[in-house]
């Protein structure tokens, strides 16, 4: 049983919507309204053209700038629930089920939620089409889905011709230090370190990030070490070359560490992981000629 | 003895134990580097926690005292969790562990300050103090960990798993100063804990006073508890059983007791670490997690057997 004051509050809060809703629908009954409880997501639904129909972002949502004026609705991973009724959204979209109680409530309030999990490039494109779908502009999904595609198939034919004939640089990617935390094969951004031409020595492991041992990763001795934290002074703060036993990698002596790349650019699964993927295949093309091995590389 | 085999022996533990050799090849100079320093950073903070939980189960006679009574852990989970919150661990390496070590003397500082109200500074009192100073700490760290982000609580719970992986050589340096300054403390006082355990009044006619050697011993314990927090985060378990063991082993005079206790911490946290990187590797497992699961049958069966041959 709810305390009183709750339900006192609820039936100040269920009418309240109801005439609201209602006024709404008197006023603008076409009017799509979409919030988003994701940075990625948000991302996606500017990047389609479609930022006009935001009436609501969460903290976490910092691109592209237009969306600073958009009303924020809390915390990411945190929503608050009132805030995002008193927005009047005919969508809610979020990348994680977080809160399910919530989502059923706003289902129950009549407002659609889209689940919309991005760790893949598949599910990403879905994500567009859902969302543009969501918004009555499945044309606009269709364009961003291809364009995307587009640019993804040229990187991929421009890097395999690049690779031809060539070893692919062997990728150690770090996205926290302690404890050491590393993509494996089921992570988004393993896949941005493949699709880039490079060859991520943790998808041999199954799992999405998993902390892994430091002996594992001096042993893998891998050729280039991608730092990608979260938090842009955390990379700085890694300090590579003061950790034990780490002075006797390949990539340590070269010097081949890649912090030069925005972390949002490879760490949230929206439409900037393109821009990641493409600066990292570069980068990685341009190491592939200065410590070039040729194909002879006995580990490959 | 038997100690300094196993830690010699846990060196080997890891991936690649059945070929202990395949070790020392050049090209796996940076594995062994990493290796001894891991064990390094074991032997240390097992001996420290080992020491410390005789010296705080005899100095406040109570058999379920620990390194982390008083608040000490709790005080220095806040300090670290502060620093982690406040962006410390960007700061350097050592923010950390240094906000840890700060937080756990604070703790222990205030503690005995609320405990010694009066003249006397009962053992009891002390718990009691502990325990509640731990509950505020407690309370204020959960309200970090419910305000941090995802990336502060994983740092926040890692620590509190405890973790022997050493990345900056320095922290083991400066862990290994403080404990081995503490040990070199304690080891005159060794007798004065015989007498401290026989009641205050019978320490009082051997000359003692039993209020200014319970504070030295207090902060001695602090010390060293305070640097293997330092070095390895919160690891469970080894300062409570540990010391038991050890009495079950040798017997209840701290002369044999406190270098036994030190020396099977070192072996026992060095062994359990080892037995850690082997289990799920390449995934790293922290030692916190571990030391309780191998820790207790073997404590358990040594307590029976302690038993047996004092008691019956």
């Amino acid at each position: 049983m709810s305390p009183p004051f709750l339900s006192r509050g609820r039936r100040f809060v269920i009418p309240l919507c109801a005439w609201l809703g209602l006024f709404a629908c008197l006023s603008r009954a076409d009017e799509i309204r979409i919030i988003s409880l994701s940075p990625s997501l948000t991302e996606l639904i500017c990047d389609m053209g479609l930022t006009g129909l935001l009436a609501g972002r969460s903290s976490a949502c910092d691109y592209p700038p237009s969306v600073v004026s958009v009303p924020v609705v809390g915390d990411f991973g945190r929503p608050n629930w009132e805030r995002i009724i008193q927005l009047r959204p005919t969508v809610v979209v979020a990348t994680d089920l977080e809160r399910p109680a919530m989502m059923r409530r706003l289902r129950e309030e009549g407002i659609a939620t889209l689940l919309l999990p991005c760790e893949g490039w598949e599910p990403l494109l879905a994500a567009a089409r859902a969302i543009a779908e969501a918004a009555g502009q499945s044309q606009a999904g269709e364009e961003w889905v291809s364009r995307m595609q587009s640019r993804r198939e040229s990187l991929q034919q421009r890097v395999s011709s690049f690779y031809a004939g060539r070893a692919r640089p062997r990728v150690y990617a770090e996205v926290w230090g302690r404890p050491l935390t590393t993509p494996a094969r089921d992570t988004f951004l393993s896949d941005v370190i493949t699709l880039a031409g490079g060859d991520n020595v943790a998808a041999s492991l199954s799992g999405k990030y998993v902390h892994i041992s430091a002996e594992w990763v001096v042993r893998q001795d891998p050729d280039v070490i991608l730092l990608a934290y979260m938090l842009e002074s955390g990379a700085a703060a890694a300090n590579l070359k003061a950790r034990v036993g780490w002075a006797s990698m390949r990539a340590m002596r070269d010097g081949s560490i890649c912090q030069s790349i925005p972390p949002d650019h490879l760490l949230r699964p929206g439409p900037r992981l393109m821009d990641g993927a493409e600066a990292l295949a570069e980068w990685l093309m341009q190491w592939s000629q200065t410590f070039d091995r040729g194909s002879d590389d006995p580990r490959n | 003895m038997l100690s300094a085999l196993v830690v010699a022996a846990s060196v080997f533990l890891g991936e690649g134990w059945r070929n202990p050799p395949a070790l020392f090849a050049p090209e796996q100079a940076g594995v062994l580097a990493m290796r001894l320093w891991r064990v390094g950073a074991g032997v240390l903070v097992g001996a420290a926690l080992g020491a410390a939980g005789v010296v705080l189960q005899s100095v406040l006679r109570n058999p379920l005292a620990e390194p982390y009574v008083l608040g000490l852990s709790s005080g220095a989970a806040l300090g670290t969790a502060l620093c982690i919150i406040g962006g410390g661990a960007l700061a350097g390496a050592l923010a950390l562990p240094i906000g840890g070590f700060a937080g756990a003397l604070a703790s222990l500082a205030i503690v005995y300050a609320l405990a010694s109200a009066g003249r006397r500074t009962m053992p009891h009192t002390l718990i009691l103090a502990g325990v509640v100073w731990s509950s505020l700490c407690g309370s204020l760290l959960m309200f970090l960990v419910s305000q941090s982000s995802a990336e502060g609580l994983h740092a926040i719970l890692w620590w509190f798993l405890g973790d022997l992986q050493v990345f900056d050589p320095r922290l083991v340096l400066g862990g290994a100063v403080f404990v081995l300054v503490s040990l070199g403390l304690l080891v005159p006082r060794l007798r004065h804990m015989n007498a401290l355990m026989l009641g205050d009044e019978v320490a009082g006619h051997v000359g003692l006073n039993p209020e200014s050697e319970r504070r030295w011993l207090l902060a001695i314990a602090a010390l060293m508890a305070g640097a293997a927090v330092a070095v390895s985060g919160l690891i469970a378990f080894v300062g409570l059983t540990v010391p038991h063991a050890a009495r079950a082993l040798v017997g209840p005079d701290h002369r044999r007791l406190v270098p036994a206790a030190a020396l099977l911490g070192a072996a026992f946290l060095t062994c359990v670490d080892g037995f850690g990187r082997i289990v799920l590797y390449p995934i790293e497992v922290p030692v916190g997690v571990f030391t309780a699961i191998i820790g207790a049958p073997f404590f358990l069966i040594l307590l029976r057997r302690g038993q047996k041959r004092v008691w019956s």
